[in-house]
């Protein structure tokens, strides 16, 4: 009929778990909003928000910063593309860019690969992580983890030459 | 075609492009740390259940004055303090020292809101932007309205009638619609490309809206849907350009805008939570707006048809549903957690609770039955458990009595003697013994359907918890009441419905 899931209470400290776990999670966050400031502060922000929301839930996990960097990174692909769609259809400028052209046809590219292509990229490559630990923040099996790896790399290199060609 | 390599080296050169904006963005203190939510105001009861179904906002913040990226993103986190720039300064107790002003405002649906926003300053609609899908487009198109001083004077390309007029402005032509003094402005290209002459020409010709001292309201017109309102607020006096919008987001096909909490309803909405029992949408975006994002309250009301179903738990709550449509949704089934004093070994036991006698089957299923007294019976199943049965006003609770720990025999006399239930037409009524507590109290609305087929249960979940509802799964109601969703008919009034609850004193 009902189950009922209680979770244990809160064991970690949430202001704690964000000092620590922030530069991870802005590393992977900074790319996928293309070095947008203004959007990666958001990022951060709503993903600090609902982990406070959820705190009396994901406070009792065992990694509660996998949670949060989870989090985040769903949030900066689906925040990605919102602006595209949104800046598609209104008339606001795209944001004044803050990288170099090299870094953003990279991170253009990047973030137009499949969800998760793009998040074990940016996990590997922007912060630093093995692929079985991107595979552990994401909560995939390590070989799916390789797999996506493998085929980001192959899709990347399809399409940085296309850009070259053009 | 580049290598792994060369792929590998180019990703490598552009994390080390980015870890300047890291470093820049890192903070000593998580966004909104230092500032609490403001303490919860009285509800304006009378307000909302004059309304019968309330339905969904969302307040996103904006800030202007961070557009272009500059500035300093890490300051402002550390520096925005409790209030917004230009409020009072920062104190120890930033609730006390925010209190919160309402904000009546009229949508340019017509939907009226009345927002708790914490600061001393007031904020009054500037402009609007409205979500439309137009018939013969596919994709939906956006128009915004503002005052035509607001507008900067657009230059008219070309004049279709005495109040529309093709203008350029700085981003891009538009189609211009003016009323009283504020224009609605159509961008010529949507999604799909440019707008056909012939569509633009009977927008301009059917779209109307009426101007109130809140701003305009009532956008529509021939073959116009609006989707998606938003409401763009700046605070009075205000030099540093915040601002706050507004949303009111419509599911398509459902006539009334909801709160669906996660994933957004609104593109726009990338922080947002629930307020109000869950009633009102509020999102932020920018980091100072959200500063003020924990403390805003609000409420809005639109009149709607739903039938009202009255239900009493197991734990004496009593709720009034209001549920979209006139379906009938019977209480089918009730189940209670309940705590028995002495019964240290087990500590919570279930107790199911039918709408029927459930003796005679009882029976059926049992090598003896015990009868207590008119009202009580020890089922003794074949392998040796015990159920305590009590059936009262055409309900019997079902007691596990050695599941998987036998109660003491001290309780277990005391509660034969004693358990019982005062079942009303709304459901089974407080379920009470000797020192039993319900501690979580479900009743399931609806139909069962065929219990060797799961997939036609089309059931509505209620359930009411010690704790406060925190939302997921299933929706929040009303403090501790929650709404899960079990079957499609009732995953289609889960957004919609609302609930008045009274709990008993404890």
């Amino acid at each position: 009929m009902v189950e009922l899931h209680r979770t244990p209470p809160p064991t970690a400290d949430l202001d704690l778990v964000f000092r620590e776990c922030q530069r991870d999670l802005l590393r992977t966050v900074v790319p996928l909003t293309g070095g947008d400031r203004a959007a990666a502060e958001d990022v951060v922000a709503e993903a600090f928000a609902r982990a406070q929301r959820e705190w009396h839930r994901v406070g009792g996990y065992d990694r509660p910063d996998l949670w949060l960097r989870r989090v985040a990174l769903n949030l900066a692909i689906s925040a990605h593309r919102t602006a595209v769609r949104r800046r598609r259809r209104r008339l606001d400028p795209p944001a004044d860019p803050v990288l170099d052209e090299a870094s953003i046809e990279v991170l253009d590219v990047v973030r137009a690969l499949p969800e998760r292509q793009a998040q074990v990229v940016v996990l590997v490559y922007f912060a630093g992580e093995s692929v079985a630990s991107a595979a552990r923040v994401l909560g995939i099996a390590e070989p799916t983890a390789r797999t996506h790896h493998t085929r980001a790399l192959a899709a990347l290199a399809t399409a940085l030459a296309d850009e070259e060609d053009r | 075609m580049p290598t792994t390599a060369d792929v590998e080296a180019r990703l490598r050169r552009t994390a080390a492009a980015c870890e300047p904006i890291v470093e820049d963005l890192l903070v000593a203190a998580p966004p909104d740390a230092a500032v609490a939510p403001a303490p919860r105001r009285p509800r304006r009861t009378g307000w909302l259940v004059a309304a019968a179904l309330v339905v969904a906002v969302g307040v996103a913040g904006a800030l202007a004055v961070d557009r272009d990226g500059g500035g300093d993103p890490a300051g402002e986190v550390e520096t925005a303090g409790p209030a917004i720039a230009g409020g009072p300064p920062p104190t120890t107790d930033p609730a006390a020292a925010n209190p919160a002003l309402d904000t009546p405002v009229t949508l340019a649906d017509g939907t009226e809101a009345v927002l708790a926003i914490p600061g001393p300053e007031r904020w009054t609609p500037r402009f609007v932007e409205v979500d439309v899908a137009l018939d013969g487009v596919e994709h939906p198109v956006e128009i915004s309205l503002a005052t035509i001083e607001a507008l900067d004077d657009p230059a008219a390309e070309e004049v279709l009638s005495d109040r529309a007029r093709i203008v350029t402005l700085s981003r891009g032509r538009a189609l211009l619609v003016e009323v009283d003094g504020w224009g609605a402005v159509l961008g010529l290209a949507s999604d799909g490309g440019d707008l056909p002459d012939e569509r633009v020409a009977e927008v301009a010709r059917d779209l109307t809206f009426r101007v109130t001292p809140g701003g305009p309201v009532d956008v529509g017109g021939a073959g116009i849907t609006v989707r998606e309102v938003r409401t763009v607020l700046t605070r009075e006096g205000d030099t540093m350009g915040m601002e706050a919008t507004l949303t009111v987001a419509r599911i398509p096909g459902d006539p009334h805008p909801v709160c669906v909490g996660t994933p957004p309803v609104s593109e726009t909405s990338r922080t947002q939570r629930c307020v109000a029992d869950d009633r009102l949408l509020l999102s932020a975006r920018g980091s100072r707006t959200q500063t003020i994002l924990p403390g805003v309250e609000g409420a809005i009301g639109v009149t709607a048809t739903g039938e009202q179903h009255a239900v009493s738990f197991p734990d004496g709550t009593e709720a009034v549903v209001t549920i979209p449509g006139d379906d009938p949704w019977p209480v089918v089934v009730a189940l209670a957690w309940v705590a028995i004093e002495g019964d240290a070994e087990r500590g919570v036991r279930q107790v199911r609770l039918f709408p029927e006698s459930a003796i005679e089957t009882a029976a059926r299923t049992s090598s003896t039955m015990e009868e207590v007294d008119d009202l009580r019976w020890l089922a003794h199943a074949p392998d040796g458990t015990r159920r305590l049965l009590v059936q009262e006003g055409g309900w019997t609770a079902e007691l596990e009595l050695d599941d998987p720990v036998p109660l003491p025999d001290g309780v277990l006399a005391g509660l034969v003697r004693t358990m019982d239930l005062e079942p009303t037409a709304a459901g089974p009524g407080p379920l009470t013994g000797q020192g039993l507590v319900v501690t979580y109290a479900d009743v399931r609305l609806g139909d069962l359907g065929d219990p060797d087929r799961p997939e036609t249960q089309d059931v509505l979940g209620l359930s009411v918890d010690l704790d406060p509802c925190t939302g997921s799964p299933g929706r929040c109601l009303a403090g501790e009441v929650r709404a899960m969703p079990f079957g499609p008919r009732a995953g289609e009034v889960l957004d919609a419905l609302t609930a008045e609850v009274v709990r008993p004193a404890r």
